[in-house]
C-alpha cells in the first residue's frame, strides 16, 4: 500500500454540491486481495442515522404536557409554563421545550416522528446496564452480547463477505465502538474525523502488501492473513472515507458544538456517496440530577438545532430522501422533581425519528401521568418497536430474527418516498443479483439491472416448477431495478427467482424460512 | 495515591535468582518524573537491564540459537517478554530450565496502599450528604485507578513473571467488574485471591472464589438466601468457572444455589461469613448425588467431574498455546491436572515443556492482548521509563480495561481484539514507544514514554547492519520477517550510508535506529505473540 494510492484519488472537489448521491456508480480505490469491497449489499443508498442522548433525557420536559396538573404539581421547581412552550399541534396540548424551535420546523415540514413514551418490562436504572439493553437489543434480564445492528449486518453480509460497495457498513463519530454494531465482529469504523483517521492508517505508510499465493498453513498464518485483511480494510476505509468526505464542503454554518460538528461530518460523508448505512453520534450530558433547567434547555438546544441544520443540509445536498435518523436515550426521568432542582433516573421517555423517509407526526398518547409504577410513568411501545419497525420498513433487515422476538411494528416510514431512481448511470452488463436477506421471512428484496432497454420477464418458481409469482412481465428502460417480493402465504423452502431479458437469462436461488 | 515508595517495599523479593530484585532506582526516580503524569511512571528497561545483567553477551548468537527463540517464545507467552539484557542471560539457558525458573515460588507484593484494609461503612455511605458521597465516590474511583496501576507495575516488574500471567489469567475467568462491586477494597481483595491461588490449587481457589465479596457482589451471593434463592453464581459457576456447557442440569444450578445460600460480606471487617438464618441446610441432590451439601461440597463434587479438568485445561490451552486446540493433548493436561488433585503447577509444567508448545502449532498463533501489547512492548524494548496511566488508558481504549471485562465471560480475546480502527491505533500506540507523542494525538511531542534507541540498538552488541537488523527483529517479533521486508529494513537502517560504512556512533545512527524500528513495528506480524 503506497502513500501515492491515496493521494491520486484525493481529488476534493470543494464548494461543489453534487448533484445526487453516487453510491450507485462508486468503485473500490484499490483491489486488494479478498478486500474489494464489492457485492451482495443491499447499495440502495439508505441511511439510519443514530443519535445517541446518552445520560437520560427528561421526557417530560421535552414534550411537555402543559394541560397537564399532575405535572405542576409532582415538579413545581421544574415544570415548564406553558407560555414558554412552543406548541406543537393544535389540540395535542403538548409543547416542544422553547429551547427547540428547530424540532418544531421539522415537525411542521413532516419530517419529524415523535414517538411517545419508549420504554421495555421490568426497567433497568443502570446507566450502563440500560444503555447495553438499548444497544444490544435485550430484555432487561438478559444480557446481550452483540449489538441489534451487528446482528444486521451479520445477516446481510456472510463471514468474509463485503458489507457495502463505498466504505465500510457503519461509522461511528467518536472515540469508542459502540456495542450497537458488535456482530460476530465489530462492523463499525470508529473515526474523529475523517482527515484524522486517514492521518492515522496512512502514517502507517509502506510496506507490507500480502503475499499473492500464499496458502495459510500454520495457525500463525491463519493469524497473519487475518490480520493484514484488516490492515487493507482499514486502509481502504480510511482512502474511501476522506474521498467521500473531501467531494464537498459544508453548505451550511452549523454551531462550534460537539453534536454539530459530528453531524457535519456525517452529512458530508453522505453526500459523498459511501455506501455506509449506518452512522452513529452521540451528545452527553442528560443525567441532570442536579439545577437542571439550564443544562437541559442548552443540550435541547444544542440537539435541536443540530439535527434541523443537518436536515437543511441534506435537502441541499440532494440526500434528504435517503437518510432517516433516530434520537434516543437510555431512560427517562422520575415525574417528580427531587432536592436539588433535578431529576434522577426514571424509565420511559418519548424518542424522535427525523428525516424526509420518517412518517411526521405523534405517535401513541402522552403518559398517564395519574398512572405510574413506582412513580414512574408506564411504558407504552417498546424500543424494540421501533427498532423492528425501521428494520423492516428502512433496512430490509429481517427484525425477527435480529432481535430474536417478534415485535410489532409501527407505521414510522413512509415508503412511498423514493429513495433510490439512482441516476442514470447506465450499467455495462445485464445482472440479476443475490436476494437480501436470505433466508428470509416474509419479505426479500431482488435487484437486477439492464445495459439496454429490454423486454423483461422476472417469475418466482417453487422447488417444483410452479411459478408462484410473475413480479415484472413489461418492457424496460436500461438501468439499476430492485423490487420486493413478500412471500406471505407460501410455505417455507427454497424457491427460484428468474429473470428473462432480451437474450439474457438467469436463475438465482433463495430460501423462505418461517 | 500510588507513591514510588509503596510499591518499592512492596515487590517481590529475591528469588533465588538474586538478579531479580526490585529496582532501587524507582525508589528514588521521583525527582526525574515526568511532568504530566510523573506518580505512575516506571521503568522496566533500567529495571533489569542496567542493574541486573552486568555480564555483557558478546554477539548476536543468543538471538539466533534454537533456544534463544524457544525462550523468547516462552517468556512472551508464560510472562511479558525479556529485554534484551534479560535475554542475553536466559537465552544461554535451556527452555526447561526457564520453565523451572517461571515455577519457582515468588513473595507477594504488598498492597498498593493503606486503604485495602479501611472498613467500608455502608450505613456511614448512606447518611453521607451528596457531597460527601461525590467525595467517597472519588476518593473510591482514585483508590480503583492505583490498583490498576500497581497491578500493571507488578506485570512489569519482571522477565520470570508467571505468577502476574496468570493473575491476568484468572481475572479473565473468575470475572469482575468495578461497576457492580463499586468498593475498591473488595476489588483489591479479589485481586489478592487471583494472585495468591494463581498458581496455587485449583479447588483451594474454587472455595474462596465462592465467597469472596467481590464475586459476592458480582454475581448476587449477596442476595442468594434459603427463602429467596438467586442462581446467579451457581449459573455462571458450572458454566462458566468449571465443568462447561453440557454437562449439568437446570436443577443442578437450581440444588447448586441451594448449597451455596447464606454467605454475606462483613464490609467493616471486608469479610465473608455464613448467615445460618440465610443458609438452606435441607438436603440437595447435586449432579446425581444426595446430601446435605454445603458450597465446600458441591465444589468437591464438581472437582470429581472429568470434565472441570478439561474445561480449565482447554482454556489453559487456549491462553498458552493457540485457539487451534488439540483434543489429545487437552485430554493429557486433564489427566496431569486430576493426578495432581488439581494443583496448577504440574499442568503448566507438562504444556510449557511440551514439543506441542514450540511447534509451529504454537509459535505466533495468539494475537496479542492490549495488555500483553502493552507490557510487553515495554519489556522487549527495555524503555527507561512509561507513565502507567498511559498505558492503561490505552489499553482501555483499546477494549481491554482491567476490572472491567466485557461481561461474566471474560474477554473473548484473539480476533475480537482486533478492528480496522483498533488495528490502526494498536499500531500508533506501538509506535509511540519509540518515537514519543501520544496514540490520541500522533502529532503530539508530549512524550509518556522514555526511550533511548541508541542504547537499545547497542545493547546488542552487534556491528554489521544486516546482522544487527536482524537480531532488532528476531528479538521484537515472533516469526521471521519476509525477505523483501527485510531488505526495505536494512534499507531503513542504513539510510543513505554504505553498508561497510555504517555505526551506531555516527551522529543521527539514533534518527535510524527509530525509524527501523516504526517500520518493524507497522508489520502485522507485530500483532502477533
Amino acid at each position: 500500500m503506497k502513500r501515492r494510492d491515496f493521494i491520486q484519488v484525493m481529488l476534493p472537489i470543494a464548494g461543489l454540491p453534487i448533484v445526487w448521491p453516487m453510491w450507485s456508480f462508486s468503485k473500490p480505490l484499490r483491489k486488494l486481495g479478498k478486500s474489494n469491497y464489492l457485492v451482495n449489499f443491499p447499495d440502495d443508498g439508505r441511511v439510519l442515522v443514530l443519535v445517541q442522548c446518552a445520560g437520560g433525557n427528561d421526557g417530560l420536559n421535552t414534550i411537555i404536557p402543559y394541560t397537564n396538573d399532575i405535572y405542576y404539581n409532582e415538579r413545581p421547581q421544574l415544570a415548564i409554563p406553558e407560555s414558554e412552550t412552543i406548541q406543537i399541534a393544535n389540540g395535542l396540548d403538548l409543547g416542544f421545550h422553547s429551547a427547540m424551535p428547530g424540532f418544531k420546523s421539522l415537525y411542521d415540514a413532516g419530517n419529524l416522528g415523535i414517538i411517545q413514551g419508549v420504554g421495555y418490562p421490568n426497567p433497568d436504572r443502570s446507566h450502563f446496564r440500560s444503555t447495553d439493553i438499548w444497544l444490544t437489543g435485550s430484555s432487561s434480564d438478559a444480557v446481550g452480547e452483540t449489538g441489534w445492528l451487528g446482528r444486521y449486518f451479520d445477516m446481510l453480509c456472510p463471514d468474509g463477505e463485503p458489507c457495502g460497495t463505498f466504505g465500510p457498513p457503519a461509522i461511528q463519530i467518536g472515540l469508542t465502538s459502540s456495542l450497537a454494531l458488535l456482530g460476530r465482529q465489530q462492523k463499525g469504523i470508529t473515526l474523529q474525523n475523517p482527515v484524522q483517521f486517514y492521518d492515522l492508517v496512512t502514517r502507517l505508510g509502506e510496506g507490507h502488501d500480502p503475499q499473492p499465493g500464499t496458502i495459510p498453513a500454520t495457525p500463525a498464518e491463519h493469524e497473519l492473513e487475518f490480520l493484514r485483511n484488516t490492515e487493507a480494510a482499514a486502509f481502504q476505509f480510511a482512502g474511501e472515507i476522506i474521498d467521500a468526505y473531501q467531494k464537498n464542503d459544508n453548505q451550511v454554518q452549523y454551531p462550534n458544538q460537539s453534536l454539530a460538528t459530528q453531524l457535519a461530518i456525517v452529512a458530508r460523508l453522505i453526500a459523498g456517496g459511501l455506501s455506509t448505512r449506518i452512522y452513529i453520534v452521540s451528545i452527553r450530558g442528560f443525567d441532570t440530577h442536579a439545577n437542571q433547567a439550564n443544562a437541559h434547555a442548552n443540550l435541547l438546544g444544542q440537539l435541536s438545532t443540530a439535527i434541523q441544520l443537518f436536515q437543511q443540509e441534506l435537502e441541499i445536498f440532494g440526500v434528504a430522501d435517503r437518510v432517516a435518523g433516530m434520537c434516543f436515550s437510555e431512560f427517562g426521568r422520575r415525574v417528580r422533581g427531587n432536592a436539588s432542582n433535578g431529576t434522577d433516573h426514571g424509565t420511559a421517555a418519548p424518542q424522535f425519528l427525523f428525516g424526509n423517509p420518517v412518517i411526521g407526526g405523534v405517535h401513541g398518547s402522552h403518559p398517564d401521568l395519574a398512572n405510574l409504577e413506582n412513580g414512574d410513568l408506564k411504558y407504552q411501545f417498546d424500543y424494540r418497536q421501533i427498532y423492528a419497525s425501521l428494520l423492516e420498513q428502512w433496512l430490509a433487515g429481517d427484525a425477527n430474527a435480529i432481535l430474536g422476538e417478534n415485535f410489532s411494528t409501527l407505521p414510522l416510514i413512509d415508503n412511498t418516498t423514493s429513495v433510490g431512481n439512482p441516476p442514470a448511470e447506465i450499467p455495462n452488463e445485464f445482472t440479476l443479483n443475490q436476494n437480501y436477506p436470505n433466508p428470509f421471512n416474509p419479505s426479500t428484496t431482488i435487484e437486477y439491472s439492464l445495459p439496454e432497454p429490454a423486454d423483461v420477464k422476472l417469475e418466482i418458481v417453487n422447488s417444483r416448477g410452479r411459478r408462484v409469482a410473475l413480479l415484472v412481465n413489461e418492457r424496460q428502460d436500461k438501468g439499476k431495478y430492485q423490487l420486493t417480493w413478500n412471500a406471505n402465504g407460501h410455505s417455507s423452502g427454497p424457491y427460484f427467482y428468474r429473470i428473462n431479458a432480451g437474450s439474457f437469462q438467469e436463475t438465482r436461488r433463495m430460501t423462505l424460512v418461517k | 495515591m500510588i507513591s514510588n515508595s509503596s510499591s518499592k517495599s512492596g515487590f517481590k523479593k529475591a528469588n533465588r535468582f538474586s538478579f531479580l530484585p526490585y529496582d532501587p532506582i524507582l525508589a528514588s526516580s521521583k525527582d526525574e518524573s515526568l511532568p504530566m503524569f510523573g506518580e505512575f511512571s516506571i521503568r522496566p528497561g533500567k529495571l533489569n537491564s542496567s542493574l541486573l545483567f552486568s555480564t555483557k553477551h558478546s554477539t548476536a548468537q543468543s538471538f539466533s540459537t534454537p533456544n534463544a527463540g524457544k525462550i523468547n517464545h516462552l517468556l512472551s507467552r508464560a510472562s511479558f517478554g525479556a529485554t534484551v539484557a534479560e535475554m542475553q542471560s536466559l537465552g544461554s539457558l535451556s527452555p526447561n530450565e526457564v520453565v523451572e525458573m517461571l515455577l519457582q515460588e515468588t513473595a507477594l507484593p504488598a498492597p498498593p496502599g493503606e486503604w485495602v484494609s479501611e472498613p467500608f461503612d455502608r450505613q456511614a455511605y448512606r447518611n453521607m450528604t451528596r457531597e460527601e458521597r461525590q467525595a467517597w465516590r472519588r476518593q473510591n474511583r482514585q483508590r480503583i485507578n492505583e490498583l490498576r496501576a500497581w497491578w500493571v507495575e507488578l506485570m512489569t516488574s519482571s522477565p520470570l513473571n508467571l505468577s502476574e500471567k496468570m493473575t491476568l489469567f484468572w481475572h479473565g475467568h473468575f470475572t469482575t467488574d468495578f461497576r457492580s462491586v463499586q468498593v475498591a477494597q473488595f476489588l483489591y481483595i479479589q485481586n489478592d485471591t487471583l494472585r495468591r491461588n494463581a498458581l496455587g490449587n485449583f479447588g483451594t481457589f474454587l472455595k474462596e472464589i465462592y465467597k469472596d465479596p467481590a464475586m459476592l457482589l458480582y454475581l448476587n451471593g449477596v442476595q442468594n438466601r434459603a427463602q429467596q434463592p438467586n442462581e446467579n453464581f451457581a449459573r455462571e459457576l458450572l458454566e462458566l468457572f468449571t465443568i462447561g456447557v453440557g454437562n449439568y442440569t437446570e436443577q443442578d444450578i437450581k440444588e447448586g444455589a441451594r448449597a451455596l445460600t447464606g454467605w454475606q460480606i462483613n464490609e467493616l471487617e471486608l469479610k465473608p461469613f455464613l448467615n445460618q438464618r440465610r443458609y438452606d441446610d435441607g438436603v440437595k441432590i447435586f449432579l446425581g448425588q444426595t446430601g446435605n451439601f454445603t458450597a465446600d461440597d458441591i465444589i468437591d463434587i464438581i472437582l470429581e467431574q472429568p470434565q472441570t479438568a478439561k474445561f480449565i485445561c482447554r482454556k489453559f490451552y487456549e491462553f498458552f498455546i493457540s485457539r487451534e486446540v488439540n483434543e489429545g493433548f487437552i485430554t493429557e493436561l486433564a489427566e496431569t491436572f486430576r493426578s495432581n488433585s488439581y494443583e496448577i503447577k504440574p499442568v503448566l509444567q507438562k504444556l510449557f515443556t511440551s514439543d506441542l508448545f514450540y511447534s509451529n502449532q504454537a509459535v505466533a498463533s495468539l494475537i496479542k492482548s492490549p495488555v500483553d501489547m502493552a507490557i510487553t512492548n515495554a519489556r522487549m524494548l527495555s524503555v527507561d521509563s512509561i507513565d502507567l496511566r498511559y498505558l492503561l488508558n490505552a489499553t482501555r481504549d483499546l477494549n481491554q480495561e482491567l476490572l472491567n471485562p466485557p461481561n461474566v465471560a471474560g474477554w473473548p480475546g484473539q480476533r475480537d481484539w482486533i478492528s480496522p480502527t483498533t488495528y490502526v491505533t494498536r499500531n500508533t500506540f506501538s509506535e509511540t514507544y519509540v518515537n514519543g507523542g501520544l496514540y490520541q494525538n500522533p502529532n503530539s511531542r508530549r512524550s509518556p514514554i522514555e526511550f533511548d534507541p541508541l542504547a537499545f540498538a547497542k545493547s546488542f552488541n552487534i556491528q554489521e547492519v544486516s546482522e544487527l537488523a536482524e537480531a532488532m527483529a528476531t528479538h521484537l517479533l515472533a516469526l521471521p520477517v519476509q525477505h523483501q521486508n527485510m531488505d526495505f529494513l536494512v534499507s531503513v537502517l542504513l539510510g543513505s550510508a554504505e553498508p561497510g560504512d555504517w555505526s551506531l556512533d555516527y551522529p543521527g545512527a539514533d534518527r535510524l535506529v527509530t525509524e527501523f524500528l516504526i517500520q518493524l513495528l507497522r508489520l502485522p506480524e507485530f500483532h502477533l505473540n
